[in-house]
């Protein structure tokens, strides 16, 4: 996921080497999967497509469903890059039906997305377009309440998604209420009383210039804001709020907020992941708001 | 139980899930509590594992508030320590990330290494997907670092994730 073949190899690897791995295969299953999509990255598609081989037949076989889709997408992305089209579109297919089978939403959108891709009529492509669109958007308002009004932006995966598609029509992405007065809102709430992050993994840098990991802001360092600061839980600032579509101009967010993130900081290593993987205006503030929803979630887990 | 386990570890989770579900009803009749909660978290996996999530679902709730009942905690931790995969096959990132959060706390206090390790690594996985990559490979070496210390021979699962 970060890009770090060498250390992917390295884990496969060590992985493989395991004396006990053909104990338990079920419970090694990703680990093959890993290692298709390692082939993959690297641009071993044969070799992705023979390990995928190898272990579907299987799969289908005892009807390991959990895995079955999971192993056909590096599968169907090496056919495609070796000129087999309609051998990829094959993979799809049968990906589709498992994971609609099985109802795993999360593995169906970007097999619906990669088919609408090859679709030769119009019509058929852009309905698969929409149902992953619509399967994508029922995923992240998961992650953010709708009140929030930025279900697109909380994890920089489904993001991009959204982002690529800004073009097409009905895409709900709350801008009616998501602007920069929202989420300050937002992340004020969250800072001042939900502080948890597993990991703490970066800290914010404020368009004033001040660099302070969020668990130690206050609301009066917000005070800059050209808002009221006191906390407010997000369900109690928005009691009306509603998702809005916007037109196919229109960009989720305010193409100039009054403030921003300009900048992550923990570590050479996560500055350059997040910033090449997240190159939104607000992507890097998400993350950290998406985090902090965890431990949210995580203490409502406890009763 | 232990060839339901076995069936659903060598990849046969067909076989395996009828000799779970009977091992279940022995127990049950029993009342043998312990040995119930562990057999329902145990057919729950092998469900997860053949994309039955519905059935995952319900086997681990039912498991998890048996354990609750009787303050296992080992128990609760076991119960939600796959059933995270569901959630997110479902689509519900935070039920799943919820519930491999709980697996991995409650197995910290229970001292249960598997669930620091498999729910863990599910968790790591699940950040990384997220796009919160650095966090993820922090929980994914927090995991590993448990796999390695006490399961040497065994960490290949956490690698995958």
């Amino acid at each position: 996921m970060a890009g770090n073949l060498n250390e992917a190899e390295a884990a496969v690897e060590q992985g493989k080497n395991d004396p006990y791995r053909d104990a338990h295969p079920t419970w090694n299953m990703q680990l093959n999967i890993a290692e298709a999509e390692l082939a993959l990255s690297q641009g071993n598609y044969e070799q992705a497509i023979a390990i995928a081989d190898h272990w579907l037949p299987r799969l289908r076989q005892h009807n390991l469903r959990a895995y079955t889709p999971a192993m056909f997408q590096p599968k169907s992305q090496a056919q495609l890059v070796l000129g087999q089209v309609e051998a990829a579109r094959e993979s799809l297919l049968e990906a589709r039906d498992i994971a609609t089978a099985t109802g795993s939403r999360a593995t169906l959108w970007p097999i619906l997305a990669a088919l609408s891709a090859l679709e030769p009529d119009p019509t058929a492509a852009q309905q698969l377009h929409r149902q992953a669109q619509e399967i994508v958007e029922s995923i992240v308002v998961t992650l953010a309440p709708p009140t929030y009004g930025l279900p697109s932006s909380t994890c920089p995966r489904y993001e991009r998604w959204f982002r690529r598609n800004v073009a097409k029509p009905q895409l709900k992405i709350g801008h009616g209420f998501g602007g920069s007065h929202g989420l300050t809102r937002i992340i004020q709430y969250l800072i001042s009383e939900n502080p948890y992050n597993p990991c703490h993994p970066c800290s914010l840098i404020y368009a004033d210039g001040a660099n302070l990991p969020y668990q130690h802001r206050k609301a009066s360092d917000l005070s800059y804001l050209p808002m009221t600061l006191r906390p407010i839980p997000p369900w109690q600032a928005w009691p009306n709020a509603q998702h809005t579509s916007v037109d196919s101009q229109s960009t989720p967010f305010p193409r100039t907020p009054r403030w921003r993130p300009i900048g992550a900081q923990v570590s050479p290593t996560l500055t350059n992941a997040l910033f090449a993987f997240i190159k939104t205006t607000l992507g890097v503030l998400l993350v950290e708001a998406y985090q902090a929803l965890g431990g949210d979630l995580c203490a409502v887990a406890a009763h | 139980m232990i060839w339901g386990m076995l069936y659903a570890a060598v990849l046969d989770v067909e076989q395996a899930k009828p000799t779970l579900y009977e091992a279940g009803k022995l127990w049950r009749d029993l009342d043998n509590l312990p040995m119930l909660t562990d057999n329902l978290s145990m057919t729950a996996m092998a469900h997860v594992a053949a994309g039955d999530y519905d059935q995952a679902i319900a086997l681990s709730n039912e498991a998890f508030h048996l354990c609750e009942s009787s303050n296992n905690l080992w128990g609760q931790s076991y119960s939600l320590m796959m059933v995270c995969l569901a959630y997110w096959e479902f689509g519900r990132p935070d039920k799943a990330l919820t519930t491999a959060n709980e697996s991995v706390r409650l197995g910290e206090m229970a001292g249960f290494m598997a669930a620091q390790v498999l729910a863990g690594g599910h968790r790591a996985a699940m950040y990384g997907h997220l796009g919160a990559i650095e966090s993820g490979l922090v929980m994914a070496r927090q995991a590993l670092t448990v796999a390695e210390t006490h399961f040497p021979t065994s960490a290949a699962i956490l690698w995958a994730d």
